[in-house]
């Protein structure tokens, strides 16, 4: 039952590809132009414009990039040709392989991103990044003991490797290890401090074992400046106002999460609770009723 | 209807602190070692409880395997000495699945009843009173249902369910085909209330899920050792059954015409509440991941669910919760019953606070429940003033489901810690000194709660899946001042259940209970009322019936229990 633990809704992982993009590419400055329209979430273009350099002259980073726009975009077949001939360029390029592996979990196949990265852990052992990309994927499969393992390991291969910090953060709070979680959660920050999730999880911290709500707050509001999108930070943002019986605002931003995902079902569920408790029976019965709708 | 409101508890804080320091140096006296005064001892040899609970584990993670079992405190014999019942599990035998692979032929298997001697001593007397059941047993609700002065019970088990019958010479009958109360599938826990308030007790049967042995899967890590018991996702809920007392000795089930037959819940736990004080008993059905269910009683027409709206079906966080163990109180001493629900370790367990105006308000995390039960798994609960402060705390006998969670998570244990949280103002605190047997890791289950010695505490039992049950003996209570009440209905059902009594205390305090022996998980407690006075005194208690009637008693002698007859109008 192992299924009942914590959960998040973004996809963060995605946003774990980010650094890893940016090689130098002999097609500048069409390349920087694509890495450009990425960063900006144009990822159609960003393909559109790949695949014309591509065509021209066959460059490992130009298919890397290539592949995580493919990604985005959930185009996971295509997105796999395209890192597979990243690799076949520059075969010793251990974030090649890393990439390849986000795409299989992207596409829900933890166990061959695990025989993916375990292969090149063979391959690359200094590698941090892989050995971070293990403990993904087995987090991915609730393997939760042996996710621990890999980020440490990744951690003590490369202690400056802000998103190992991250990914414990992550797989302590799964675990309930409070203890762990307080100089993971810093460390993230830390070394990380525009990674939206990194911010999250200190904010969430922040939340629910200290009193430092405005701290928290800025985490939380920082998390979301860095990726708007993430529904778990309006969440816990909602989560601060009722704390502070700013019901009024914790509505807005459950409407904003909605604006993001209508189709969630819970944040009708959160958003009908906050008209109830303001006293707006009308609109949280309505609001439940969508939660109904949308949990069947 | 008016609800009395109570007074500031600043007061009765400090008091406390006096009266624990003057009960240190009397327990001392008593002779309890090292001048430590502990909640509760354990006194299973004492009591002479051998009970094992055999639950038949097998390689093939039968789900049933890890859900029972129950126990019963009950006066069977009305002697004035509570009794007490265990269910048991059945032999497993996975070669014959599909046939008879349940055999509860073996002594070990059988459910026992332990009859109360007097002075904290119990007898085996399981095969003399005919009550050792025929299925792999899950739970047991106590109940009156022939209104006959003499409690009967009934015994969930996966497959048919029985009804023993008091013949009132201390052997039972099982009438559970005869009275229309078989059920089948799997049944969890059960409680007798009276939704219609016509006198007779009814019952309401909570069911789990479509799992048999045929349709039983592998679940966990293809290793050795790794297997283990599947999530409740992977089966489909079954509906509860509500059985109309008859008052002939049958029952008839009303489940589709009542409302109560949602295909959708995953029930493991129930608690009878009147929630919106309308003096019509309430449902709140404890389900596993799925929304729990709140049903509103409609003036004994049927039930509405109503449990999203009165937001307690989910956590605040929006999301559904592994509901095991439930029970209601009054915890905040406000006249209104809020309710609490065990979870699955890495959920924290759930306090929902009553905001009086039919809905209710998650405070988990603002009583301290979340932080103080994150790595638990709760199963019995009870929400009962165990050191009579006048505020009510709660126990809770936890374990994981899983019994090799240790291989996956190094935070999580299979057996547990009891748990006893300290109601400070409405918050709640870790007890610091329970007693020994809370600091050792149990693989716990059912708890029921009674008086065994009435000595004016609560002492509680505790299954133990695969062990031996324990017997916590309450030590740290009868410091503090107390009265006990022991209803009898006339125009109610015979034991009251259901009736309201507000206790109004020399300094203007008050404090709420309700006849409610159903409650915890698979289990049913002592149908007493036993109210922590502080050092204050009874200037007054209303009861409200469930017939209506209102009786209202003047001061009220302490530190004893009062039989109260039901005046009649």
């Amino acid at each position: 039952m192992n299924r009942a633990v914590f959960r998040l809704l973004d996809k963060t992982i995605l946003l774990f590809a980010l650094p890893i993009l940016c090689d130098a590419a002999a097609t500048q400055p069409s390349y920087d132009h694509a890495v450009r329209l990425f960063q900006q979430g144009e990822y159609d273009k960003t393909i559109s414009l790949l695949e014309t350099v591509l065509a021209a002259r066959p460059e490992a980073a130009a298919f890397n990039l290539l592949s995580l726009a493919y990604l985005e975009r959930r185009r996971y077949g295509e997105a796999l040709v395209a890192n597979q001939r990243a690799v076949m360029l520059m075969p010793d390029n251990p974030n090649y392989l890393y990439n390849g592996s986000l795409i299989l979990l992207g596409k829900g196949d933890s166990a061959g991103a695990e025989k993916n990265l375990r292969s090149g852990i063979a391959r690359f052992p200094q590698s941090a990044r892989l050995y971070e990309g293990l403990g993904e994927a087995l987090y991915r499969r609730d393997s939760f003991a042996e996710a621990e393992s890999w980020f440490r390991q990744a951690i003590k291969i490369d202690p400056h490797y802000g998103l190992a910090y991250v990914s414990l953060a992550k797989v302590l709070y799964a675990i309930g290890d409070r203890r762990e979680l307080a100089s993971a959660v810093r460390q993230s920050v830390e070394f990380e401090p525009e990674n939206h999730f990194a911010c999250y999880l200190y904010g969430t911290w922040l939340l629910e074992e200290t009193d430092r709500t405005a701290e928290a707050r800025s985490f939380l509001e920082k998390s979301l400046s860095l990726n708007p999108r993430s529904l778990d930070s309006h969440i816990r943002l909602a989560e601060l106002e009722i704390r502070e019986r700013q019901h009024a605002a914790a509505i807005k931003w459950y409407q904003k999460a909605i604006d993001v995902e209508p189709g969630n079902a819970r944040l009708h569920y959160l958003l009908a609770t906050a008209y109830r408790k303001t006293g707006q029976t009308r609109l949280a019965e309505q609001t439940l009723a969508e939660y109904r709708r949308l949990s069947h | 209807m008016q609800h009395l409101q109570q007074a500031p508890p600043i007061g009765i804080r400090m008091r406390k602190c006096a009266i624990a320091t003057l009960t240190l140096a009397s327990m001392a006296i008593a002779g309890l070692s090292s001048g430590e005064v502990d909640w509760f001892v354990e006194a299973s040899g004492r009591a002479g409880i051998d009970f094992l609970l055999d639950n038949s584990p097998t390689a093939d993670k039968n789900l049933i395997e890890t859900m029972g079992g129950g126990c019963a405190f009950l006066d069977y014999n009305r002697d004035g000495k509570l009794d007490l019942y265990f269910t048991n599990g059945a032999a497993i035998d996975p070669a014959a699945k599909g046939g008879r692979w349940l055999d509860k032929s073996h002594s070990r298997y059988w459910n026992r009843m332990y009859a109360g001697l007097g002075g904290g001593r119990f007898e085996d007397v399981t095969l003399k009173s005919g009550a050792k059941g025929t299925g792999y047993g899950m739970g047991v609700a106590v109940g009156d249902y022939d209104n006959d002065g003499y409690p009967d019970f009934y015994v969930t088990n996966y497959g048919a369910n029985e009804l023993f019958h008091n013949r009132r010479d201390g052997t039972f009958e099982e009438l559970g085909k005869r009275a229309g109360v078989e059920a089948s599938g799997w049944s969890s826990s059960a409680a007798f209330f009276d939704y219609d308030r016509d006198g007779f007790l009814d019952l309401y049967v909570v069911r789990y899920l479509n799992w048999s042995p045929d349709n039983n899967i592998f679940c966990g890590q293809q290793l050795a050792g790794f297997r283990s018991y599947c999530h409740p996702e992977h089966y489909k809920g079954v509906n509860d059954i509500l059985y109309h007392n008859e008052r002939d000795g049958t029952f008839r089930d009303v489940s589709k015409t009542a409302g109560i037959a949602l295909p959708n819940g995953k029930g493991l736990g129930v608690a009878i509440v009147d929630f919106d004080g309308d003096q019509w008993p309430d449902v709140y059905v404890a389900n596993d991941s799925v929304p729990c269910f709140l049903f509103r009683n409609q003036k004994g027409r049927g039930f509405e669910e109503v449990g999203l709206l009165a937001g307690a079906a989910l956590k605040e966080d929006g999301q559904a919760f592994a509901g095991m163990g439930v029970d209601s109180a009054d915890l905040d001493n406000d006249g209104w019953p809020d309710l609490f629900v065990t979870a699955l370790s890495l959920q924290g367990y759930a306090l929902f606070r009553n905001e009086k105006n039919g809905t209710f308000s998650d405070s988990s995390r603002a009583a301290g429940i979340s932080r103080a039960t994150f790595n638990f798994g709760g199963w019995g609960t009870k929400l009962l003033d165990f050191d009579n402060d006048g505020w009510k705390d709660i126990f809770v006998a936890n374990s994981h489901v899983m019994d090799n969670i240790d291989l996956t998570f190094r935070t999580l244990s299979y057996k547990q810690p009891l748990l006893l949280l300290g109601n400070q103002l409405g918050k709640f605190a870790v007890v610091s000194n329970p007693g020994k047997c809370f600091a050792e890791p149990w693989p716990a289950r059912g708890a029921a709660f009674g008086d065994y010695d009435n000595d004016g505490d609560v002492d509680i039992a505790v299954t133990n899946l695969g062990g031996q049950a324990l017997i916590l003996e309450n030590r740290a209570a009868n410091r503090n001042g107390w009265v006990g009440f022991d209803l009898a209905g006339s125009r109610s059902n015979r034991d009251g259940v259901g009736a309201r009594l507000v206790i109004e205390a020399t300094d203007g305090s008050s404090q709420t209970y309700s006849v409610n022996p159903s409650g915890s998980y698979l289990s049913s407690s002592d149908f007493r009322v036993t109210v922590g006075l502080g050092a204050t005194r009874v200037k007054s208690a209303q009861i409200d019936w469930p017939s209506g009637t209102s009786q209202r008693l003047g001061p009220v002698a302490v530190r004893q229990y009062h039989r109260i007859v039901e005046s009649v109008q």
